[in-house]
Formats: C-alpha cells, sequence, structure tokens
C-alpha cells in the first residue's frame, strides 16, 4: 500500500517538475529529465532520516540498513575513532545499489581502543568473548551453556567510552606500595599502641605482603602479613617468612619461640555481615557467625593435613597452626563464643590442637 | 548493556572493601578488576561474564550464578556459603583454597580450573564435568555428586578430587 502510494506521489511531483523546469530552464532533454529526477528524487526522501529511510521500500539498497548507524557517532570529531563518514547529516539517503553501510568505519575503530578486544569478542558471532586465549569472538566452548549474546550488543553506541571509562576508573584495584607501606605505618603504630616492642622493618612488610603466587602487592596478603607479624610481636614465633616451596599452600612459616621449632601458620580473617546489614541489606537468612566460625574450626582439622609430606612442608599436623583472627569483628561481645565455636569445629573433626587465636580481646 | 557491577565497582572510594547485597546483575561483563576481600550477600548474576576479575579472599553468602562464565578469575581463598552455580563455565580460574559450605554446582564445567586444597562441606555437585582440572588435595564433608540420575554421598573425603575426575570422565 505505500509502495503504491510513494510511486503515484512521485510521478505526479516529477511531471510537475519536469514541466516546471522546462518552462523555468534552458535545460532539455536526458539532462532536464535527470535534474527533473533528482530534485523529486530529493524533495520526497531527501528528508528522511536513514533510521525511517530502511522502512521504506522504494529506496533500493535499504536492507540491512540497521537503526544504530543513523545515530550520530558520539566521536564524530575524532576521525582516529572514526566518527564523521556518515551521510546522516546531510539528509542524503545513499544511491541504488549502495546500501548505506556506515559499518565499516564503526567497527574498525574499535581495535584502536584499549580493553575493546574482550567486547568485540563477546559480541562478534554470539559466543560471549571468553573462549579462547586471544578472546575472538564466537568461542563459546561450553555447549551446555544455552545463552547466547544478541549481535546488537556489538553496536552498543557507548562502545567507544568504555575503553575510556577504564582508564579513567576511581577504583583501579591495583594495590601499589604506597598503600603497603600505610599498612606498614598503621600495623607499627597498633603493635605500639598494644604496647608491643617491634623491630619489624618496612622492606620485610613489603615483602611478607607480596602475594607468593602472583609477585604483587595485594589486600588480602596485606592482612595476612599483618595477622602474622603480629604473632611475632606478640612472641610467640618469630622469623615469620613465605614459605619456600609454593606448593605447599600454607600462609607462613615461623620458628616457635621457646622450642624453635618450625611450624606453618594459616591465617583465618572472621567474617562479620554487620557490614551488610549496616547498608540495609537483609541478612536474616545468612549462616550466624557462629556457624561459620564452627565450620571454619572443623574444615581446619582437613586443612592441617593437606601439605603433610610435601617438599619443605610440615611433616606432620602438630606442625600446622591455624591463626584465627578477629580483627573484623566489630561487636566484641561475640568473640568468646566464636572461639568456642572454632574449637568444637576443631573438636567435632577430631583434632583441637594448633589453635590460635588474635584480636579477639 | 549497562554495566552495574562494573560501575559500582569503580565508584569505590580507594582501599574501599566492596560490601554489596540485595541485587541482581544481568547480562553483564566484568573485565580486569579487583575485589579483594568484598563481602557479597543475596546477589544473583544470570548471564554475566567474569574476565580477569580478582575476587581473592571474599565472602559470597546466598548468592546465586546462572549461565555465567569465568574465564582467568582468581576466587582463590574465597568462602561461598548457600551459594550455587547453574550452567555457568568456569575457565582457567584460580579457586585454590577456596571454601564452599552448602552449596551446588549443577550442569557446570570446569575446564582448565584449579581447585587445589579447595574445601566442600555440605554440597552437592550435579551434572558438573570437570576438564584439564586441577583437583589436588580438595577437602569435603556430607557431599552428593550426581550423575545421570545416580547419586553418590560422600561423608568426607580428603582426596574429593579423584573422584570428581571420576564421575566427570565417565559418561
Amino acid at each position: 500500500m505505500n509502495r503504491t502510494k510513494n510511486t503515484v506521489s512521485f510521478s505526479i511531483l516529477f511531471v510537475f517538475v519536469f514541466i516546471y523546469v522546462g518552462k523555468n530552464s534552458n535545460l532539455r532533454g536526458t539532462r532536464r529529465y535527470f535534474i527533473s529526477l533528482k530534485i523529486v528524487w530529493i524533495l520526497m526522501f531527501g528528508w528522511l532520516d536513514p533510521a525511517n529511510a530502511k522502512d521504506n521500500q522504494i529506496i533500493p539498497g535499504a536492507h540491512g540498513f540497521k537503526p544504530p548507524i543513523s545515530r550520530r557517532n558520539p566521536n564524530f570529531n575524532n576521525p582516529a575513532l572514526g566518527g564523521a563518514r556518515q551521510n546522516t547529516g546531510k539528509g542524503v539517503s545513499p544511491g541504488p545499489n549502495k546500501p548505506p553501510r556506515a559499518l565499516s568505519g564503526f567497527r574498525t575503530p574499535h581495535k584502536h581502543v584499549k580493553n575493546q578486544g574482550l567486547y568485540g569478542g563477546a559480541t562478534g558471532s554470539g559466543g560471549s568473548g571468553s573462549g579462547n586465549d586471544s578472546g575472538n569472538p564466537g568461542d563459546d566452548s561450553n555447549q551446555n551453556n544455552p545463552r547466547f549474546k544478541s549481535s546488537d550488543q556489538c553496536q552498543n553506541p557507548d562502545y567507544f567510552n568504555q575503553g575510556q571509562k577504564k582508564k579513567n576508573k576511581k577504583n583501579s584495584g591495583q594495590v601499589i606500595k604506597k598503600r603497603v607501606i600505610e599498612a606498614y605505618q598503621d600495623f607499627m603504630s597498633k603493635m605500639k599502641k598494644k604496647g608491643y616492642e617491634v623491630n619489624i622493618s618496612e622492606d620485610r612488610f613489603l615483602k611478607l605482603s607480596t602475594n607468593p603466587q602472583t609477585g604483587k602487592f595485594d589486600e588480602k596478603s596485606i592482612f595476612e602479613t599483618a595477622g602474622g607479624l603480629e604473632l611475632e610481636a606478640n612472641g610467640i614465633v618469630n622469623n615469620l617468612r613465605r614459605p619456600d616451596n609454593p606448593k605447599v599452600d600454607l600462609d607462613f612459616v615461623a620458628e616457635r619461640v621457646g622450642s624453635g621449632e618450625t611450624i606453618f601458620i594459616d591465617h583465618k580473617g572472621m567474617i562479620d555481615f554487620g557490614s551488610l546489614s549496616d547498608k540495609g541489606i537483609d541478612i536474616s537468612g545468612f549462616p550466624s557467625h557462629e556457624s561459620v566460625a564452627f565450620n571454619m574450626g572443623k574444615d581446619s582439622v582437613d586443612q592441617k593435613g593437606k601439605f603433610i609430606g610435601m617438599d619443605q612442608g610440615p611433616a606432620s599436623m602438630e606442625e600446622v597452626v591455624h591463626l584465627y583472627n578477629f580483627e573484623n569483628l566489630r561487636n566484641r561481645i561475640e568473640t568468646p563464643l566464636l572461639m568456642q565455636a572454632v574449637l568444637n569445629g576443631a573438636e567435632q573433626a577430631g583434632y583441637m590442637d594448633g589453635i590460635i587465636f588474635l584480636n579477639y580481646e | 548493556m549497562e554495566n552495574k557491577f562494573e560501575r559500582i565497582i569503580e565508584n569505590l572510594e580507594e582501599e574501599e572493601t566492596l560490601t554489596l547485597g540485595d541485587q541482581t546483575f544481568l547480562n553483564e561483563m566484568i573485565l580486569d578488576e579487583s575485589i579483594q576481600c568484598s563481602i557479597l550477600g543475596t546477589l544473583t548474576f544470570f548471564e554475566v561474564d567474569f574476565k580477569r576479575v580478582d575476587f581473592t579472599g571474599s565472602t559470597f553468602v546466598n548468592c546465586e550464578f546462572k549461565n555465567c562464565r569465568f574465564k582467568d578469575v582468581i576466587l582463590r581463598k574465597c568462602e561461598f556459603w548457600n551459594t550455587t552455580f547453574e550452567n555457568c563455565q568456569i575457565e582457567r580460574s584460580n579457586l585454590t583454597k577456596a571454601n564452599f559450605h552448602k552449596g551446588t554446582f549443577r550442569n557446570c564445567i570446569f575446564i582448565k580450573a584449579n581447585l587445589t586444597a579447595s574445601n566442600f562441606s555440605e554440597f552437592e555437585f550435579i551434572k558438573t564435568k570437570f576438564n584439564n582440572s586441577d583437583l589436588d588435595l580438595i577437602g569435603a564433608r556430607s557431599i552428593k555428586v550426581w550423575k545421570l540420575n545416580q547419586c553418590i554421598e560422600i561423608e568426607e573425603s580428603s582426596n574429593f578430587g579423584d573422584l570428581l575426575e571420576n564421575r566427570s570422565s565417565d559418561g
């Protein structure tokens, strides 16, 4: 119906323009015909937004014309990002047999933007982009996984901005040396407040705060280090260090003060769900702290036995100590209850030795 | 696609620990983030891709992961309480010394994942496969492993990985 209507309108307008051009110009013959045709074309379709034009069945080559390319590229003024290649501003539909594919100018720039590789991979051919080493598209290797991302995501107009966001994000997640030094200063100040005489150098703190698996500083390693060194400050152990054999996946090795025997230490931080309820999050369905502590105690027994017999590892369960740190627990009234729960768990699992509590006062 | 979770992470203050709960994340992609020692409660992740995300030492309580993909994700020393994984793919990820309590892996596949010295208690594995994964020193207590409507119950095991490997490869 629309096609007929458009064809009739086009013909009437063409006749009118053809006569008008004949009367008011010197154009004759083929030249007059083509100029008239062009004017009519412009009058009829020139005002159309290309996004609407895809539905206009008269325009040749409009198949596959997707709305997103009618939007102004947010990086229009940045040739490097491939913006200013679209005709939309001119109000001109593409000519016959030349579908208005601005895609080449739209896709290529993705490659130049850092961190875009995965996005491209994620959406390129329906996979979610994490199936091979290079992050190439379409490598969904989990056959059980029913999901596919729609190809529309590939044309998300925010694509170009995603890389920028990455660069500008406030929380980089990387723990830098400065942060570890601050943690060291906090630790030293805390030890001083507790009345401990400590002689722990910044370099040593830095070394212990390096994750042995990654060779980098991280929050978890800092927390472990502070706990481990507090044992040293407490006069329980000395010469605290990371195990020489990385397969012995226990946090520290040290010598027990007095006996001088080597012990391996695994540091456990007690969780406090109060930080969630502070934010209005319903924690009624959560396990109680007591239940968490009980399970931690219970699990410790199996964990003590895991690395026995390994090269440079513990020779027996007696050499493995679990350090339960209550530093993060805000309700101190809970502490005795939780300490007892840890012991109960360990008892139920059949081994109660090798448990040390920290920050329980 | 709105990356709500990523936005939350990026809006954290320096050194602020992520504490998050009661939210749903749908069809998102989380890349190159480090959110160690986070506390995440009652979160649902549906069709979320995690790539190169470091969750080391984090705690997940009552969380659900459905149709999610983890690639090069660090879940080392994480604690999972009542957390379920369904139709998830966990590839080249580090789950060493992670503890799982009262949860499920259903229709999941582990590819080149490292679960060394992880621990499972009161946990169920349903139609879950392990391909080329490191399953040494896995501790288990009160576990159910389902495959083709058959269930094996394990009261206690310190080499649970052997069983997982066998159950994963025998059909």
